[in-house]
């Protein structure tokens, strides 16, 4: 997989479902859990979108804020969990 | 006399060995690791000259070291102030300076912010270099300070509705009435194993925490994470072999729906306690049809009083009657006074009040709630024909989101901050899962600040879970004929 791809689908699954649309100013590294982009019902969201976007199982011991902390983090799990 | 202390002392002088908690980064920590790492740190403390009577906060995630610091606190006699540990550090800064923090411990990437400040509270790392200075402490038990029932345990902090946050200040006897309370409620003995869910500045955790210690059982701590990922949740709960689970309601309700909680034979959960949000009628109904032999109470109280009324779900439920939230508990007496004064009667709408063992010593920084004096919730309720309540809303603009407590006043406050942004009120649009705080704003210049940029501005004042969801611009707030904001044309401008 590629990261730029994979960090573009990342992106527009958050502007578009987690954000409403209203996306002006989300970059990759834009602090998703800080500004509450990410919160306790986005993380399901994004769980579910991720595991069946990419077919992969995101394990709890995965669910750290360290992972989900922005666009570029949750594409860097993403690549790993699917190597 | 006993004291919140006590629990853990007991407990690790009886049985050792037993498992105190578990948690997914530590794996599972035994009542005398726990024991001596709360003298280690009652240590540590006192050298640096905390006392009985003092604060200290604990930012840090939750783990075996925050209930270590929370413990070993309390061993000097001086009360923990539990902080979220996803709050802005100006938050923090405020608390510190409200309460007088003697200390602060947590984790070094986020205490690094504090370091440079003269006349500052001490920090006490738990992780990196702290912890050499931690293990060098001795784990003998530190000399017992002689405390009251009324001496201060801890404070939590909720929003407050000026936007400055305010200190609920618990006593020793506070808690231990409830802790008491709810362990022979629960009929927990030293087998059982409860979920720890709610963070640990949120008053719910009080149960799973001291409950476990009093019977010497086990928690299991949900990471803060997973809170809301139905199947972790699930998982968690069949790895720990959860037998009592105790949370808001929503989560229960996404394992039950979302998480195939019901696909899972064989699992050891005997009771499931909700508080913190209403309890959906549908939700009790699922449990009771798929559940029958699994225990459901539905319990209610503020921080303020802690758990104050229980409900025990009877077997038969149709899935519609809303939930009552029962009964008194924890040996306070609970009744409803109408606009008029008057006690309600059956079928009467009127404000809960509370007195009782488990109401606060008061607000921290104000004059102290008079012993004995009721407690008014704010909470509007209707009396049953049992003698029950059933929980209605609210009196003033306190909502609730995903169970935490929220201000209005206090997101508007920090909305108002902004430069850009003249009037502006916040309002809750959908209910539990799917609530979402929503602004609704008069811009100061022709520009509408972006979502992202308003977000980053409140993420400066308020917690997470008080960060705006949505904004919505205006040319003025709809008001009333007398002048007041018209919080119903708000709502419906948020729709």
């Amino acid at each position: 997989m590629d990261s730029n791809d994979v960090e573009a689908r990342i992106f527009s699954f958050i502007a578009k479902t987690l954000l409403g649309g209203h996306s002006e100013g989300l970059e990759r590294a834009t602090p998703l859990l800080e500004l509450g982009v990410v919160d306790s019902m986005g993380i399901t969201r994004l769980t579910t979108f991720l595991e069946t976007e990419f077919g992969l199982r995101v394990p709890v011991e995965e669910l750290s804020a360290v992972n989900f902390a922005s666009i570029e983090a949750i594409a860097r799990l993403v690549l790993r969990l699917s190597a | 006399m006993r004291v919140l202390k006590d629990l853990l002392l007991e407990a690790a002088a009886r049985t050792p060995d037993a498992i105190a908690l578990k948690c997914p980064e530590q794996g599972a920590v035994r009542y005398a690791e726990l024991d001596a790492l709360a003298n280690r740190v009652a240590h540590v403390l006192a050298a640096r000259g905390v006392v009985k009577g003092d604060r200290v906060g604990v930012f840090m995630p939750k783990s075996a070291a925050a209930l270590a610091v929370m413990q070993g606190v309390l061993r000097l006699g001086a009360a923990y102030v539990p902080l979220d540990p996803t709050s802005p550090l100006a938050r923090v800064r405020a608390i510190a300076a409200d309460c007088g923090l003697a200390a602060l411990a947590g984790n070094g990437a986020r205490l690094s912010a504090f370091a440079a400040e003269p006349g500052g509270p001490f920090l006490l790392e738990l992780d990196g270099a702290g912890r050499a200075l931690l293990d060098a402490a001795p784990a003998r038990p530190p000399p017992a300070p002689v405390l009251a029932s009324s001496s201060l345990a801890y404070v939590l902090y909720t929003s407050g509705s000026t936007g400055v946050p305010k200190g609920v200040a618990i006593g020793q006897e506070n808690a231990l009435a409830f802790v008491d309370w709810a362990r022979a409620h629960l009929g927990v003995t030293r087998g059982d194993v409860l979920a720890n869910h709610a963070p640990l500045h949120f008053d719910l955790s009080v149960l799973d925490v001291y409950v476990a210690f009093s019977a010497g059982a086990c928690v299991a701590l949900v990471p803060e994470m997973a809170a809301f990922v139905p199947r972790l949740l699930v998982d968690f709960v069949a790895t720990h072999g959860v037998t009592i689970w105790y949370s808001v309601p929503s989560a229960l309700g996404l394992m039950l729906e979302h998480g195939g909680l019901l696909e899972r034979p064989g699992l050891p959960l005997r009771a499931v306690c909700c508080a913190g949000e209403p309890f959906p009628p549908r939700l009790l109904a699922l449990l009771r049809r798929e559940l029958p032999g699994v225990r459901v109470s539905n319990l209610y109280g503020p921080t303020e009083t802690n758990v104050c009324t229980f409900y025990d779900a009877p077997a038969e439920v149709d899935g519609e009657t809303p939930v009552p939230i029962g009964t008194a508990a924890s040996g306070d007496e609970v009744w409803a006074v109408k606009d008029d004064g008057s006690r309600a009667a059956t079928g009467d709408i009127g404000e809960l009040l509370v007195t009782g063992p488990t109401v606060m010593l008061g607000y921290w920084g104000q004059a102290p709630h008079p012993r004995g004096a009721p407690y008014r919730t704010g909470d509007l309720v209707r009396v049953r024909s049992d003698g029950g309540f059933e929980y209605l809303g609210r009196r003033d603009r306190m909502v609730k989101l995903k169970g935490h407590r929220v201000e209005l006043g206090e997101v508007e406050t920090a909305l108002r901050h902004h430069p850009e942004i003249g009037e502006v009120a916040a309002t809750v649009v959908g209910s539990a899962m799917e609530a979402k705080l929503v602004a609704v704003a008069v811009p100061r210049t022709e520009r509408h600040v972006p979502l992202l940029e308003l977000k980053t501005h409140c993420a400066k004042f308020v917690p997470r879970y008080m960060i705006i969801d949505r904004v919505v611009w205006l040319d003025t707030l709809p008001r009333t004929r007398n002048g007041k904001v018209d919080r119903s044309a708000i709502a419906s401008a948020c729709q």
